[in-house]
């Protein structure tokens, strides 16, 4: 009897080690960003909206499932096309930010990518993001004030607004 | 009596007609959902010409023992339990049309063929039953030749939407690789990438279809509990692949191996329908087996008939294995790539500076100056502020508060970045890292012999799973260690043979220490242990519970023009405790230190380390550790090691040999 219990104790023991050890586990659940609060939540800087618990997969969210339904932003798990820039903008915040500024990255092409810019419209894309960069995103930017600049950008220049269809 | 849920119904369908209250919460409609399918699941049409058809076609279907077919024990998930009757792995209801589906395949199928025939009008956010379950009705038509005369097919445009946007033309399965901080990420994880031509030159656009527990509101005790024992439920979900890439490349630094398979037309589209019916299943998850990785393969299977592979790991799934079971089928998988993890990146931005671009980077990631360099002809700025850039990102990937100084600066080095115009190319595809598939086999035995102060002995080691200290570290995190119940049974001369030790877990995390990367490491041994002890001058072993725990820091030359070429040395310090009766008051515990070294060299690697203990504090002696240990691998599955260990009363030198399998 003693045995046992002593077992049962060391191996609670060791459950309570191993969860203080993975602090990651703790789920962070991805907030609505992109569908109205985005902005909001990146304006506070917190990062851990999209800091998602790792492990084998522990992680999960309702607001992409698939066929449980629609919510705001996205449609049995597929992102309403509407949505479909601001949320990438959103999610991506920081490391387009540094792409926009060095004016290249496989961020800063997907982004061209959902403005709808030709493949040979890329690289120019990427400079005028970098030569714009200090007017594009600027302390109090959001998302969804980073995507009209962005695209303002676009518009103004001769060759994009050509090559550039979502726009 | 009156059924309640039936007046649960009548109340959801009268106040949701009325418009005037909330719209449907997510739980509410999936318990309508639930209750309108079992409903239909007993369908019997109006029109008695129907009903002819119908019963016509269910004949048919046990004539032709349709419910017996592997592909329909497929997309139920039926498996044949130690009892010898059928279960579904599927474990919510929602899943099955018949109230006995999970348990009775034929059942299940005869209540699909009456829900095709719903004729009522379908409520506001549910679904046809022909349309909830595509990959049932495409496969049950095409059996038994549906006259779409006799049985009306119901157009899915939600469905038919959800297809088109993924639309892929290749499926990729995405191994991400450890995450060193959590214990329970260190198997790995695996999820499929969606593949669709539209975004050839943007796969981060791609969707990702990833099978993972939902803990709900987790509390970290449950959470290892839960997840050994399938508390959770587990379900699929797809994801914008990008969500994923900052997930496992920037927040945890995880590289990142897509593998893409070759996929027909028709097994495309099967795969399709079969992951929609997939949104409604719900299943026990369980980190050892019925995990990520396993779910994985039996979706394949599914949408590839003639691949059998589910079957071929044994009772612990590990991710790393699914991949070398992908690779094992001809022609499976048709190309591989590497994404490296943030980390990664720095790292090989690091390996291209000079000497001096390299002091300018360590001055600036010190972000307390917050200086910006001067243009001069040997620095190429815009690879040492990239490099800086990606430190803080990796630095502050995870946390919520970052120094208002530090944010300011890093502003200020992305305008400067926009204006640098010097170009550098790096080549990030030679990886930093091995890929899963190099990886030694889980399993492991090993006979020993050895001579030591209490004579000579013989010694038999066993291991579940998966990976230690002196283990060849290709394909997994170095230097670190992860075992699930490692036991060693000894015989000394002329003794009984006796459980020497037996660790339940025991985790070893090695993290380097400098001065981009601030994580600890940390080291965790709970299980059995034999403890040597003096009693009248005679001295004596005896098995003890032992728990261990120990954190500190390891350093290396990681950024060295031979990285790692020095070694990893390790500072712990933390508490042991262990249980017996011939301690004072039945347990000795205290605190203790340990300094230890370790290196890899090609086929050898030694280790060695020592460990103070203090047990003091409960009256009893104090003690130490001290051992050596070399290992040389004649392959990924053969071992040869030599070892030497001392402690206060004791001391032993063994030779092993070990066989992973």
């Amino acid at each position: 009897m003693g045995k046992r219990i002593t077992s049962i104790l060391f191996l609670s023991a060791a459950v309570v080690a191993v969860t203080m050890t993975s602090t990651a586990v703790e789920a962070k659940k991805y907030g609505m960003a992109g569908c109205g609060l985005g902005s909001l939540i990146i304006t506070t800087n917190d990062k851990t909206q999209i800091f998602a618990a790792t492990s084998n997969g522990i992680y999960y969210n309702q607001t992409f499932g698939i066929t449980s339904g629609t919510s705001n932003c996205t449609a049995d798990g597929v992102v309403k096309q509407d949505k479909v820039q601001e949320l990438f903008i959103t999610m991506n915040y920081d490391s387009l930010g540094q792409e926009m500024a060095s004016g290249k990255g496989e961020k800063l092409e997907s982004l061209g990518n959902l403005l709808g810019c030709s493949s040979d419209s890329i690289s120019r894309f990427g400079q005028v993001t970098k030569e714009n960069y200090a007017k594009l995103i600027t302390e109090d930017s959001t998302p969804a004030s980073v995507l009209s600049a962005v695209k303002s950008e676009v518009k103004s220049d001769k060759i994009l607004a050509k090559s550039c269809s979502q726009i | 009596m009156f059924p309640l849920y039936l007046l649960t119904l009548f109340i959801i369908i009268f106040t949701s007609s009325l418009g005037a209250i909330e719209p449907l919460g997510n739980a509410d409609i999936l318990e309508l959902d639930f209750r309108t399918s079992r409903i239909q699941g007993e369908n019997i049409p109006k029109s008695p010409k129907a009903q002819q058809y119908l019963q016509e076609l269910v004949n048919e279907a046990k004539e032709k023992h349709l419910s017996e077919d592997r592909h329909w024990y497929r997309l139920m998930r039926f498996k044949k339990t130690r009892w010898g009757f059928w279960e579904s792995e599927v474990d919510n209801k929602r899943y099955f049309l018949s109230e006995s589906g999970k348990y009775n395949p034929e059942k299940e199928l005869i209540a699909t063929l009456h829900s095709f025939f719903t004729d009522e009008p379908i409520l506001d956010g549910l679904l046809h039953p022909q349309c909830s379950y595509p990959e049932r009705y495409h496969w049950l038509k095409e059996k038994l030749n549906f006259d779409s005369g006799r049985l009306a097919e119901v157009k899915c445009p939600r469905f038919e939407v959800w297809k088109d946007s993924l639309n892929p033309d290749s499926l990729s399965v995405i191994f991400s690789s450890y995450y060193m901080q959590a214990p329970a990420s260190m198997f790995g994880h695996t999820l499929i990438k969606l593949n669709n031509k539209v975004n050839e030159n943007a796969e981060l656009l791609d969707y990702g279809v990833n099978y993972a527990a939902t803990p709900g509101e987790m509390n970290a005790f449950s959470y290892s509990y839960k997840g050994l024992t399938g508390g959770y439920p587990g379900s699929f979900a797809i994801f914008p692949y990008y969500l994923k890439v900052n997930e496992y490349n920037d927040m945890e630094s995880r590289d990142i191996w897509e593998y893409k398979l070759k996929l027909k037309p028709e097994e495309r589209e099967r795969f399709l329908r079969h992951l929609w019916e997939m949104g409604r299943a719900d299943f026990d998850y369980y980190f050892i087996n019925e995990n990520c990785s396993y779910h994985l393969m039996e979706i394949l299977e599914v949408a590839m008939p003639e691949l059998n592979i589910s079957n071929k790991p044994g009772w612990i799934v590990a991710p790393s294995d699914t991949i070398k079971i992908y690779l094992a089928e001809d022609g499976l998988v048709v190309s591989q790539k590497y994404r490296p993890s943030l980390y990664s990146k720095i790292k090989y931005k690091l390996y291209d500076m000079t000497e001096e671009e390299r002091t300018t980077y360590f001055d600036m990631i010190r972000f307390e100056n917050a200086f910006l360099p001067e243009p001069k002809e040997t620095l190429r700025l815009s690879l040492i502020t990239d490099a800086v850039l990606d430190t803080y990102r990796y630095r502050y990937a995870t946390k919520n508060e970052v120094p208002k100084k530090h944010k300011e600066y890093y502003d200020k080095l992305l305008v400067f970045r926009s204006k640098q115009s010097d170009e550098y190319n790096i080549n990030e595809q030679i990886p930093l890292s091995t890929p899963p598939e190099a990886s030694h086999p889980l399993s492991r035995v090993a006979t020993s012999f050895g001579a030591s102060s209490l004579g000579n002995f013989a010694e038999f080691q066993y291991r579940i799973a998966y990976h230690d200290l002196l283990n060849v570290s290709k394909g997994h995190a170095p230097n670190s260690e992860l075992a699930f119940f490692d036991t060693t049974i000894r015989a000394y001369e002329n003794k009984k043979p006796e459980l020497t030790s037996m660790s339940v877990i025991k985790v070893t995390s090695i993290n380097p220490f400098n001065s981009i990367s601030k994580d600890f490491s940390y080291m965790l041994d709970t299980g059995v242990q034999t403890a040597v002890y003096r009693n009248n001058d005679e001295t004596l072993r005896k098995q003890v519970g032992n728990f261990d725990l120990r954190m500190g820091y390891s350093f290396s030359n990681e950024f060295g023009k031979n990285p790692m070429s020095l070694g990893v040395l390790t500072v712990l310090g933390g508490v042991k405790a262990q249980n017996g009766r011939m301690f004072e008051n039945n347990v000795r515990y205290g605190v203790n230190f340990s300094l230890l070294y370790q290196k890899e060299l090609g086929n050898w690697k030694v280790y060695t380390g020592a460990t103070a203990q203090n047990y003091q504090l409960s009256q009893n002696l104090n003690t130490y550790y001290a051992t050596f240990k070399i290992r040389y691998a004649f392959s990924n599955t053969h071992e040869l090691r030599v070892e030497v260990n001392g402690e206060r009363f004791y001391e032993e030198a063994l030779i092993s040999y070990h066989y992973l399998f």
